[in-house]
């Protein structure tokens, strides 16, 4: 049994021979989609991640400027990333690799993202540095449906059935009362998801809060963070170790600290009582603010910062750990009596 | 005529009277939508953003309030507006819910689109300038139209079907009305899918309409959450749902082996279109096609029937006796149904399916079977229900009581009509369920009718037998039966020998004055008369010329002719002595000339019997 990419449907998918042709379908009546070979035989890690934020917070932007960051990375000639790459495993996902990116790295920002069911975006990666090979399905849902819990059963349930949630949010568009707004965008989606559709996220889904727009409000960060951002660009990512995680945890818990002290503690315990698991991650997607539909800046890989960051928490969350995590684990936990 | 109306699109918050910034419902009628309703509206509103689009329209049926609106949704793209965040891909969508008082009068989503064309909004500014909007409340006013002034009249033919392509879709859609599935993608201009379905859909009877609707432009769609399941795409194919690929341009049709189905008919309206699609001619015609389908589904059908019923009889006749046999099992048993739809012609079991089975005129129907073939309790074994008993006529209960030993009686006969008697005693007659005296009895009771029963062939052969048999009944006329049954059948004294008003005795007494020349049936007769006494007083010829001995009647004797005759047979066959003669009183001249024509006749016989020896 695996989880259908494209209905969300537990199935087994179903082997058709068709002359030439030998596909895999999907075994739900409603779906019945060719499934990519890879999604149903592939012995690799697996998981699925969904957008959670208002519009025109940088859902679709911070999407492609990771498809985009991901793309320079094949392209970097350091050590770590040597036997890197990835493929689309669908034709959605090729058009959002090599058109939607392709008309960012001209400068160009996404359209808004209009409210129809989307297809994933389903990315198979190879050698990952620290991890290793990886398949990934993405949703990106308007951000219309976030705004009434009506929809979310609906529209939104990539996202309530997806392993990690990329909880999107771009404080400067929240206005004043962007505490309350955070708030009230966590509140809808979990109470949408918990009474509409009975799934409790606490047990399913771990919740990654992405503060996009961050060069927006750069100056109201500690500069800690500030200077984390700043230095965030592509480079930073080239020679990745076993730190990295360190450092992002580290991270996490500063804007974790920052938001507590900027009101959003209701915030901060909303997620953290209702997800398993919740980092914070600051991020610019262009660098700049944008004008209009075109970028302030002809883009340059550089440009988007700690864009990457989410991309690594996601990994890290549900990235299936070896023996000496765990081992490490409890033995930190018998040394220090945690 | 209220039109109710709504528009889907993005402004800025301080715009929309909900202070939202995304796309969302702006306006719409508060008081007919819910927050529900419009949640299943904009479930169908589609844009397709990985293609070159101008604008299209989608047509679907939503239930509203109890009633199905026919939605028709103008969906705008405006590539050079922006949103709050500078963003494009904005489009407006100016929803028309047209009721169904409107939409079952017009049909055609085109014309009805055609009375609020001018309506239309092309642009937010538009929209937010109409005086049809308050930005307070979020309500928009409905566009009246005022039907009886400066809108034509909606045609009600059909459009015309021109090829077998547009032929098999009627079927796939009529198909796809009743089943919702499976999704339908074809490929082609979003104008010519609309134009395309707008003809199609003419042919969908209205109860199904709701359950049609389409989008016509759907690239890239995932039509597996998608509730409009037929789509159209001009560049990117929508995916999911395993649906049946239609080229318009082409006209080709790419479907799996399993999906075959879904162009074939499968209902008796689905099977009268297909062959008798010229037929139908008017929207009318659809429905009233279609209600007979429905009495032949076991369902209720209110309104006109189609009155020219040989093509959906000729294309239905399995389907009208399953149905008959589905509907009337329930209602006068298996057994009777089955031998109810052994007997009439399909078209005859439609009449009663549309009639809804009365069971008056079912008994009637199987009274006249049972006459008409000469049915009896061997031929039918099963019993009839006690509705159907109740609502026989006067003569199938007659027959039901024969069945069960009751016979019937002279009087059972008199209420009933004059054509009902004759059939019911050509029954009797035919299947001989009755005995001879109860048959005799009904037939002297029904003299006015006796000629029409006795010339129809058969039956006359049955009373012909009943009246051999009767005559052959009685003993002391052995022998001669034969001539008194011929007689009695030459003289048309059938009934009044059934009725008693002649009997034997009267009928020889005839026969032999008719036959006194006859010599081969007086010998006979003689014979007969030496064998059989019979009481012959009352009789003058029997007594003289069969019981001479019994005395001569003098009538018989003043005639010169029977006198003549009398004194031949006296003679020749009873053997008479000269003086036996004398004393009844012919004279020597009589006699001699007697025996002379007796030796002249001797002579003659053996010259014949030499000649025809030689």
């Amino acid at each position: 049994m695996i989880r259908c990419p494209y209905c969300l449907e537990m199935v087994k998918p179903k082997f058709e021979i068709k002359g030439n042709v030998k596909v895999y379908k999907c075994s739900n009546q409603e779906c019945q989609r060719e499934t990519p070979r890879v999604v149903v035989e592939g012995q690799i890690p697996k998981s699925s991640v969904g957008l959670v934020g208002f519009s025109g917070h940088g859902k679709t932007v911070y999407l492609t400027a990771l498809f985009y960051l991901l793309k320079k990375l094949r392209e970097k000639h350091s050590n770590k990333w040597k036997d890197y790459y990835f493929s689309a495993l669908d034709s959605y996902t090729i058009e959002i690799v090599y058109e939607h990116v392709k008309k960012f790295e001209n400068s160009k920002l996404p359209e808004s993202t209009p409210k129809n069911f989307p297809f994933p975006a389903l990315l198979e990666f190879k050698n990952i540095p620290n991890f290793g090979d990886w398949l990934l399905s993405m949703y990106d849902t308007a951000g219309a449906v976030f705004e009434n819990p009506l929809d979310i059963p609906e529209q939104g349930r990539f996202v309530a059935k997806a392993d990690v949630c990329l909880f999107i949010i771009s404080i400067v568009d929240c206005g004043d009362n962007w505490a309350d707004e955070m708030e009230k965008l966590l509140e809808t989606y979990r109470r949408a998801v918990y009474d509409r559709m009975h799934i409790n996220l606490k047990e399913t889904q771990k919740i990654i809060v992405v503060l996009t727009k961050a060069d927006e409000f750069v100056d109201k960060l500690p500069k800690k963070l500030a200077d984390y951002l700043e230095k965030g660009s592509i480079d930073k990512y080239l020679y990745l170790d076993n730190g990295i995680i360190k450092e992002l945890e580290d991270i996490s818990i500063s804007v974790r600290e920052w938001l507590i002290k900027n009101n959003c503690g209701g915030f901060v315990k909303l997620a953290e009582g209702n997800f398993k698991k919740v980092r914070y991650t600051i991020v610019s997607s262009t660098g700049a603010k944008p004008e209009g539909m075109d970028l302030a800046t002809k883009l340059k890989p550089e440009h988007p910062k700690r864009v990457l960051d989410p991309f690594l928490w996601i990994l890290y969350e549900v990235y299936p750990k070896g023996i000496w995590y765990y081992l490490k684990k409890f033995g930190k936990r018998l040394l220090f009596n945690d | 005529m209220k039109v109710y109306n709504f528009v889907y699109t993005k402004v800025a918050p301080e715009e929309s009277p909900w202070r939202k910034k995304d796309f969302h419902t702006v306006f719409y009628p508060i008081e007919l939508l819910t927050r529900e309703d419009l949640l299943e509206i904009e479930r169908r509103i589609y844009f397709p953003t990985s293609t070159e689009f101008n604008e299209k329209k989608t047509v679907f049926y939503l239930k509203i309030k109890g009633e199905y609106y026919l939605f028709i949704l103008h969906i705008n793209n405006l590539p050079e507006a922006r949103d709050i965040y500078g963003r494009g891909g904005i489009f407006l969508c100016h929803g028309f819910m047209f009721p169904e008082t409107l939409w079952r009068d017009f049909n055609s989503p085109k014309d009805l689109f055609e009375l609020v064309k001018n309506s239309v909004f092309k642009s937010r500014e538009a929209v937010l300038s109409s005086p049809l909007v308050d930005k307070a409340t979020g309500n928009i006013s409905p566009i009246i139209i005022d039907l009886t002034d400066k809108y034509p009249v909606p045609s009600r033919s059909l459009p015309e079907i021109n090829s077998e392509f547009e032929k098999q879709l009627i079927i796939l859609l009529n198909n796809f009305a009743r089943e919702r599935k499976p999704a339908i993608v074809i490929k082609g201009e979003p104008d010519s899918i609309f134009e395309l379905m707008n003809k199609l859909i003419a042919y969908i009877p209205q109860e199904l309409k709701p359950n049609i609707g389409w989008d016509s432009a759907f690239d890239n769609g995932n039509l597996t959450f998608y509730p409009l399941k037929i789509v159209g795409f001009k560049e990117h194919l929508p995916l999911g749902d395993n649906p049946i690929y239609i080229d318009l341009l082409t006209q080709r049709i790419e479907i799996t082996q399993e999906l075959k189905w879904v162009f074939m008919p499968h209902t008796p309206y689905e099977r009268w279109l297909y062959h008798c699609l010229k037929e139908s001619k008017t929207y009318e015609h659809i429905e009233q096609a279609y209600r007979l389908s429905l009495i032949l589904e076991g369902r209720k059908a209110s309104g006109e029937l189609l009155s020219e019923r040989d093509g959906f009889v000729s294309c239905n006749r399995e389907e009208i006796i399953n149905g008959f046999l589905k509907s009337a099992s329930k209602i006068i048993g298996e057994e009777l149904a089955n031998f109810i739809s052994y007997n009439l012609k399909p078209g005859e079991l439609l009449e009663l399916l549309i009639e809804d089975l009365p069971l008056s005129k079912i008994a009637l129907i199987i009274e006249k079977i049972v006459i008409k073939h000469n049915f009896t309790p061997k031929a039918i074994k099963f019993k009839f229900s006690e509705p159907l008993i109740k609502h026989a006529s006067k003569r199938l209960k007659l027959i039901l009581n024969l069945w069960q030993g009751e016979p019937i009686s002279p009087s059972d006969l008199e209420t009933l009509r004059r054509e009902e008697r004759i059939e019911l005693i050509k029954y009797l007659i035919s299947t001989a369920q009755l005995k001879k005296e109860n048959l005799i009895e009904i037939l002297k009771l029904n003299e006015d009718i006796f000629d029409t029963l006795f010339s129809s062939p058969e039956i006359g052969k049955e009373i012909e037998k009943l009246l051999f048999e009767l005559i052959a009944s009685q003993r002391e006329f052995r022998g001669i039966e034969n001539f008194l049954f011929e007689r009695i059948l030459n003289k048309k004294q059938v009934f009044a020998f059934l009725n008693n008003q002649i009997n034997l005795m009267d009928v020889l007494e005839e026969f032999v004055k008719d036959n006194l020349m006859d010599e081969e049936k007086m010998n006979i007769l003689i014979s007969f008369a030496k064998k059989t006494k019979l009481l012959c007083k009352e009789y003058p010829y029997i007594t003289s010329f069969l019981y001479p001995k019994k005395g001569v009647s003098e009538e018989i004797l003043k005639n010169k002719k029977t006198r003549e005759r009398l004194l031949f047979i006296l003679a020749v066959y009873h053997k008479y002595k000269d003086d036996d003669l004398k004393e009844l009183g012919f004279d020597e001249d009589e006699i001699s000339k007697i025996k002379k024509r007796q030796r002249d006749k001797s002579l003659i016989e053996k010259i014949r019997k030499l000649i025809k020896f030689r």
